[in-house]
């Protein structure tokens, strides 16, 4: 592999911080033993010299935010490792998708939650943007899962009857490119490359509509969630 | 990025903590423990996650003109609205 040219390394240099203090974070809330904790740290580090890889230096990018989304994957395989938590790495799957970012999250630095507060009440602005997140990730869960043939083979992450309820209401309202798109992802078990080629697109478009699919879903998943809540 | 203080994790939880409220009917318990722990840390450990935090944070108390507020003037000064002594 070729070392990393002064411009990548820079960009690794600028990342580092936060990457690693999300890194301590988790670690330090499964109350991970420090050489857990390092080897953590260690994983980011060397999550974010691969990323660094992929990313065009030409052009003046906010390299915290394209990498986030790998740094919180390496941190949930690291830690499915240490617990090890079949939950944790098909979670960690789901975070490699980048379906968790917030499409406003790409000009932001980090994890992205940060958010245009109405400053006369940030703090309920704050907890709705985060519960959207929260639901956000229901849908994307589902869909980088695709239903297997018997329960017994299920890892359980979320209720998913209750989920697949909302699911299959919501199939309705989508156009039917979208519709077939959830259809072969989390019905059917195709991957995005097989997805891609049934659509005739490239797979990084089936990628991004996922995404776009992903939050529609996670914006009724949350309404539902908030029918349940008691008065 | 310095260690998050006590107030900030606080904060984060109860932020968070509010914002899950319903999805245990949702995600199962192992899930519902990783997503919050997930938010949590984005909160405290990404300069974005520090500016929603301090926006959120209660407005300080001062006591007297120039005063910085210090800990327990939020409650001396509802005291002293209240007439309690």
């Amino acid at each position: 592999m070729t070392a990393l040219t002064r411009e990548q390394q820079a960009l690794v240099e600028s990342a580092l911080d936060e990457a690693i203090a999300f890194a301590k974070s988790m670690a330090r809330r499964f109350r991970l033993l420090p050489h857990e904790a390092e080897d953590l740290v260690g994983e980011v580090r060397l999550e974010l010299t691969k990323t660094v890889r992929l990313a065009d230096t030409t052009r003046d990018i906010n390299f915290i935010a394209y990498a986030f989304p790998s740094v919180r994957g390496a941190v949930l395989d690291s830690l499915a490792r240490h617990r090890k938590s079949v939950v944790f790495a098909r979670v960690a799957q789901a975070v490699r998708s980048e379906m968790f970012r917030d499409s406003n999250d790409d000009e932001e630095e980090g994890g992205g939650l940060e958010l245009s507060l109405a400053p006369s009440d940030p703090r309920s602005a704050s907890i709705e943007h985060i519960r959207e997140k929260a639901a956000r990730i229901a849908g994307a869960i589902v869909l980088s899962m695709p239903r297997t043939r018997g329960d017994d083979e299920m890892v359980e992450l979320i209720d998913r009857r209750r989920f697949e309820a909302e699911l299959h209401a919501s199939l309705a309202t989508l156009p039917p490119r979208e519709r077939r798109l959830v259809e072969m992802r989390h019905l059917e078990g195709k991957t995005l490359a097989e997805v891609a080629e049934a659509l005739g697109d490239s797979v990084r478009t089936v990628q991004r509509l996922e995404k776009k699919v992903a939050e529609k879903l996670g914006m009724r998943m949350r309404a539902a969630v908030m029918a349940r809540r008691p008065a | 990025m310095s260690d998050p203080s006590p107030e900030e994790d606080q904060l984060a939880a109860d932020l968070v903590a509010e914002a899950l409220d319903g999805f245990d009917t949702v995600f199962t318990p192992e899930m519902l423990e990783l997503v919050r722990a997930m938010l949590e840390s984005e909160l405290v450990a990404t300069k974005a996650g520090r500016r929603t935090l301090r926006r959120c944070e209660p407005e300080p108390i001062v006591d007297q003109s120039g005063d910085v507020a210090k800990p327990g003037a939020r409650q001396s000064a509802r005291d002293k609205a209240s007439g309690d002594k």
